[in-house]
């Protein structure tokens, strides 16, 4: 009986082992999400004065380079899905916010006054998984303090598998030298330097979400962003806060849920805000594959629109 | 009345025969009222509707019980082998019903017979060899139904789930992986209820025997869910007369088996269209024997005796695909309609690689949906397809060896080296590779 129970021990140390061998070798996981990763190493390298975006994927087709090059700041786009969660996305960068960088925050209107949507985004399983990744130093601690054992482990378990199925696409491909990339295999094929996409969106119609039924938003959901808004201040830092583009015709249907929120960031946000919906209201034809997201075209209006908007807030 | 069987022989004023009828009838009348349930309740509700009544069908739907479909079979044979004497009814009421919701084996089997209920008064002493290989046993199912059932259940779904999305040619992928799907679905269940038991020092009767290893369709059922199949030949095919009552007789039997193995799986008619349609390939086997025979001797195909084997199995193998589509479709239209697919995507490949039209090959290939292929996201879909293919040919490979040895008994001979290495690549390939979803075994449900 010993002898059954000393062999049943070794194969859980040995699973243990492999895991942790796993967790700890560099590798690269084959999910979107994993670029969080990457875009963390830009808030650890990149020099002051920063910018730093934050958003959902409205914010990826932005024109980093235009913006460093007008502002005068290196751009740090660490925005990538809407579903992530700002209030969660700005958790992660607070450890990296250093004295004179600027936070510009922006919410996608779905996120805030779609109910459904709000549910979903703070039950996203699959995001937290990303932030664990993204900085697992911060997020084990928390986990043992809240006694999750089973859940960190689970993640730890379910990126595991993830890396090692990354080898296995890399082996087969006889794609040996990217074996030790980190973050997302695609990287630095799909973002640029400053972490923007490096294609603009496909256009598709008709535009995906636009039957999305908004509501009124509530104040308490935004009060995370004065905590961080206090937050960022006493690190010398500043936010500014601006509302994402969003078809005119939509808008109109949309307009006094919209304008609500806009109401209720103008009553409460602590911090800078530059645009009030309806400076980035454009016609539908300047939109890629769904409301939120601008094409080229669109985009080559909205850049410079921001910097304007940016500049006069600075 | 198991008891009443037995005590009317010692002189009781029972009749036995009626025993017998209440011990079988009461048990499958239950089973009806619970398995048929749904299909009736919807049914009464449909005519209510018609007829502007208040029907009151939440009141009426009942919840099946866990396993009801397996102990019911084993309470019938438990009955009727008393009856015939040739087991004895069970006095310790706490054993016979440990025995009949034996925890491994109450949700999907196997069905056990009788003698089964002795081994609970059988004294177990920790043993080993046993638990180990126990737990062998249940490593091993949990890698078929998480590493391999539950990756080509992703591909099944997507392709059954999206059918105006994919090619016909697509099905045949799909239905070829739901029969891998179905086996090692079913047969890893088993061996974690067989390694199960085994940790206790119980021995649960084999389910599976290689069943896509068969040469005829007869071999398949001899080889497939092994413990259902020798059920209903032991208590309905036999006693309607099996094979004695002539030919017409046994066409009908077959049918008739057949008949109920799909009916016990479900109501749907699915199920009833895939249990019909191997009993009338069963009846046309039996019907065309010698004249098969014949040809294959004019041939001289017998005279080839891998070619044969090879075309035997390939054609079994076939057949009982064309039974799946039946079983995995959510309904009968949905079962012709993948036929059909599946007939103009062949035509469709054929013609377009006779007129070497690649660009109509490509717009066959390109089955991103919602930035998915075949249930996989973009990035993962090609690993994902690696790890299914390898576990497939692991688990041919180890089909193919059990065929000719016990794979672990050979194991335990061998070097520790050898042993551990193995254990280690089993667990690594559940750890890494297995598919932890909330999906669960497909036979749960019947």
């Amino acid at each position: 009986m010993i002898r059954m129970f000393r062999n049943i021990f070794i194969c859980f140390v040995l699973m243990a082992v492999s895991l942790t061998v796993v967790w700890f070798a560099p590798g690269t996981y084959p999910h979107d999400l994993a670029a969080m990763v990457n875009k963390k190493e830009m808030l650890k390298t990149r020099p002051s004065p920063r910018m730093i975006f934050v958003g959902g994927s409205s914010v990826l087709s932005i024109n980093g380079p235009l913006i460093e090059k007008e502002l005068k700041h290196s751009v740090i786009n660490m925005s990538l899905w809407g579903g992530m969660g700002t209030q969660e996305h700005l958790d992660e960068i607070r450890p990296f916010l250093r004295a004179g960088d600027v936070v510009v925050i922006t919410m996608e209107y779905g996120t805030l006054l779609d109910p459904r949507y709000y549910y979903y985004i703070h039950t996203n399983e699959e995001a937290k998984k990303f932030f664990f990744l993204m900085s697992p130093e911060r997020h084990i601690p928390e986990y043992f303090r809240k006694g999750n054992y089973a859940e960190m482990l689970k993640i730890m378990h379910e990126l595991s598998q993830m890396k090692v199925k990354s080898y296995l696409r890399n082996i087969a491909t006889f794609n040996f030298s990217h074996l030790c990339d980190k973050g997302f295999p695609n990287y630095h094929i799909e973002f640029d330097a400053n972490g923007d996409r490096a294609n603009p969106y496909m256009v598709f119609r008709p535009l995906g979400d636009r039957d999305t039924s908004f509501t009124y938003p509530h104040e308490k959901q935004i009060f995370f962003l004065n905590d961080f808004n206090d937050f960022a201040s006493a690190r010398k830092a500043r936010v500014f806060f601006y509302f994402s583009p969003f078809p005119d015709k939509y808008y109109l249907i949309n307009e006094k849920y919209i304008n609500a929120y806009y109401e209720i960031m103008k009553k409460n946000f602590k911090g800078t805000l530059i645009n009030k919906p309806s400076d980035f209201m454009y016609p539908e034809e300047y939109f890629a594959d769904t409301i939120y997201h601008l094409n080229a075209k669109g985009e080559n209006i909205r850049t410079p629109e921001m910097i304007t908007m940016l500049k006069r807030a600075l | 009345m198991a008891l009443l069987i037995e005590r009317s022989r010692s002189g009781h004023h029972v009749s036995p025969i009626i025993c017998l009828l209440i011990g079988v009838i009461l048990p499958v009348l239950v089973l009806f009222l619970f398995k048929f349930n749904k299909f009736f309740n919807d049914a009464a509700c449909q005519i209510a509707q018609l007829l502007h009544l208040n029907y009151p069908r939440s009141l009426l739907a009942l919840i099946i019980p866990v396993g009801i479909s397996y102990y019911t079979l084993q309470c019938i044979s438990y009955i009727v082998e008393v009856y015939r004497g040739t087991a004895m009814a069970e006095r310790h009421f706490g054993m016979l019903v440990l025995s009949l919701l034996f925890f491994p084996r109450i949700v999907a089997g196997p069905i056990e017979r009788p003698d089964f209920i002795r081994q609970f008064h059988e004294k177990h002493a920790p043993d080993y060899l046993q638990i180990t290989g126990g737990i062998k046993l249940i490593a091993w199912g949990f890698f078929k139904k998480l590493v391999i059932a539950d990756r080509a259940g992703m591909v099944v779904s997507e392709v059954y789930g999206h059918q105006d999305h994919y090619p016909g040619i697509y099905f045949i992928l799909a239905t070829l992986l739901f029969a891998v799907q179905v086996y090692s679905d079913f047969s890893g269940y088993t061996d974690i209820a067989r390694g199960s038991a085994g940790v206790f020092g119980l021995r649960l009767s084999e389910n599976f025997g290689n069943p896509y290893g068969a040469k005829s369709l007869s071999e398949f059922w001899r080889r497939w869910h092994i413990s259902l199949t020798t059920w209903l030949r032991d208590y309905v095919y036999i006693p309607a007369g099996g094979n004695r009552a002539g030919m017409p007789a046994k066409y009908r039997n077959i049918l008739g088996v057949f008949f109920i193995s799909g009916m016990w799986h479900g109501p749907g008619l699915t199920y009833i269209a895939w249990g019909i349609f191997h009993g009338l390939l069963m009846a046309i086997g039996v019907w065309t024997r010698s004249m098969r025979t014949t040809v294959t001797r004019l041939i001289r195909l017998d005279r080839h005796h891998g070619l044969h084997d090879f075309l035997k199995k390939t054609t079994t193998c076939f057949l009982v695909c064309c039974g799946w589509i039946f079983f995995r479709s959510e309904s009968l239209s949905q079962s012709f309609s993948i036929i059909r697919r599946i007939l103009i995507g062949i035509a469709d490949v054929t013609s377009s690689l006779l007129t070497w039209d690649m660009v109509r090959l490509k717009d066959m290939s390109d089955i991103a949906r919602n930035n998915t292929i075949l249930g996989f996201s973009r990035d993962t879909y090609r690993p994902e397809m690696l790890i299914l293919a390898l576990s497939i040919v692991v688990l041919w490979l180890f089909q193919k060896a059990r065929e000719k040895f016990d794979v672990w008994e050979t194991l335990s001979h061998k070097a520790l080296l050898v042993r551990w290495s193995f254990y280690a690549l089993l667990t690594a390939g559940i750890l890494f590779f297995g598919m932890f979803t909330k999906e669960q075994f497909i036979y749960f449900r019947f």
